[in-house]
């Protein structure tokens, strides 16, 4: 299977903040969340894959090549939507589209208006008085209509309502029924995340954490409860991060390292995310 | 796509045409009252510059570039458009000077040659203000953008008296001699240097 990214021992040092030794592939037909808490090195890594930024070691293959050195035809197989709307606020859709069908020779002007009628976008209004919704949808219409192969979501579907981010939801799984297509999505939401992705890169501190299936997660890791001594009779290597209550204990474990027969909840992504970033306080 | 980046360009402009559109009249009916049209024309010419800020504004607002460089497009074209742009704004100020000057009187040799000579200096702006823009940013570099556009002037002002007698006769005609091909060197250099130096700053720059 064709891997659209792939990422090896990836390093970016800041003053305050290291990335360091990243690495995975994401293969085609894949919806790969990538989470962690604020500053863990997500829009980082987006960042580098698309050479925005200059990184300080490792390898980058987006779509085959070495990000700086893409052909420009095969960068329009790249849809990118960040957090904020990168249009000037005057402009309206036509003016946007007047614009990427100067930019993009495989630029497909009734896909585009048929997003903007799916997505409700006023053709001339101006985007300045979009709400914030629509102004992502404007920029994933565009991502949407030069025939990319690869969409990259840095936080795009922050602060968005539920109804808005069920729909954007919708688009990336039709995205990805073609077999080619892939979609590398980083994002706080994780329930967002939990319901479409396929692979999960948890990064912490900038460093990995967990690259996982989303079904591996969850038949890999469960949600412990008991009492404190009841804890203290795990086996130390299966307990992930602990999270104490003055009368119980709950923890994050590893299945396979546990007796046969213990009993477990499962557990979320979210669960998974904030037991490992409090095992380290 | 160059073209589609000038596009963009001239249409984050569309709000502003009218704008600009006060500007030019206002400007060309307070110069009838003038003595010299030579203010009226540095005005016009500063107008082109003022676009450039302009564009680049709009486009740090919006984080336009961060987006724009993951499109079918090279860092080296992103500067080039500038410069293309650039030059383009100074030229249409140009143009409107001399729209201008046709409306208000009539274009003399000496009026001619001024709005040529505000045109060098026009583009000789666009190349000290651009590596310094892409370095710092439109906003950051708003002092720069001040001093640079100002400084000349001052300088002039501060430095006039000071200059020995005979100095400036002497200047003005070897500039009648060789102005024009010195000009036209001297701006095509500066040019050249700018360009290259804003291609090193933006290969470098992270967004």
């Amino acid at each position: 299977m064709e891997n659209l990214i792939e990422v090896r021992d990836l390093r970016k040092t800041y003053p305050l903040f290291t990335l360091q030794d990243l690495s995975f592939d994401l293969p085609a037909g894949v919806i790969m969340g990538c989470i962690g808490e604020n500053g863990a090195g997500k829009s980082t890594t987006i960042k580098l894959i698309l050479d925005l930024v200059h990184r300080d070691g490792g390898t980058v293959r987006l779509l085959g090549h070495e990000p700086a050195a893409m052909s420009l035809p095969l960068k329009e197989e790249i849809g990118v939507v960040f957090e904020d709307c990168n249009i000037p606020e005057m402009f309206n859709a036509r003016d946007v589209e007047k614009v990427m069908r100067a930019a993009y020779r495989n630029w497909q002007p009734e896909v585009y208006a048929a997003w903007l009628q799916r997505f409700e976008l006023p053709p001339k209004q101006s985007i300045k008085t979009y709400s914030r919704g629509m102004k992502v949808k404007l920029m994933l219409a565009i991502a949407l209509s030069h025939q990319a192969r690869l969409l990259i979501l840095d936080e795009a579907t922050s602060g968005l309502d539920p109804v808005i981010r069920d729909e954007l939801l919708e688009v990336f799984q039709e995205f990805i029924q073609d077999e080619g297509h892939s979609v590398f999505i980083s994002s706080h939401i994780l329930s967002d995340l939990e319901k479409v992705c396929d692979w999960v890169l948890f990064i912490h501190k900038g460093r990995l954490e967990m690259l996982e299936t989303r079904d591996g997660l969850r038949e890999k890791y469960g949600l412990w409860q008991g009492s404190p001594a009841e804890l203290a009779q795990l086996p130390p290597q299966a307990v992930v991060g602990t999270q104490a209550s003055p009368y119980a204990v709950s923890a994050l474990v590893r299945r396979e390292l546990l007796p046969p027969g213990t009993v477990l909840e499962p557990v979320s992504m979210e669960e998974i995310m904030l037991y490992v970033i409090r095992k380290g306080k | 796509m160059m073209r589609a980046l000038l596009l963009k360009d001239l249409l984050s402009l569309k709000n502003q045409g009218k704008f600009y559109l006060i500007f030019v009249v206002g400007y060309g009916l307070i110069s009838r009252k003038l003595d010299s049209l030579n203010l009226p024309i540095a005005m016009m010419i500063m107008l082109g510059g003022m676009l450039l800020a302009t564009v680049m504004t709009w486009e740090e607002r919006s984080n336009w570039e961060r987006f724009a460089l993951t499109m079918p497009v090279d860092r080296r074209t992103m500067v080039a458009e500038k410069y293309l742009f650039g030059i383009l704004a100074i030229f249409t100020g140009g143009l409107l000077a001399v729209l201008m000057v046709a409306v208000i009187g009539e274009l003399s040799q000496e009026l001619a040659l001024s709005i040529v000579m505000l045109l060098g200096l026009g583009l000789v702006y666009v190349a000290v203000i651009l590596p310094v823009f892409f370095k710092l940013g439109v906003e950051k570099a708003r002092w720069v953008n001040f001093a640079v556009l100002f400084m000349p002037v001052f300088a002039l002002t501060a430095f006039l008296d000071k200059v020995p007698a005979g100095s400036l006769e002497r200047a003005a005609a070897f500039l009648q001699k060789y102005g024009a091909l010195l000009g036209l060197g001297i701006v095509i250099a500066v040019m050249g240097f700018s360009y290259w130096l804003s291609c090193r700053i933006y290969a470098a720059k992270e967004f």
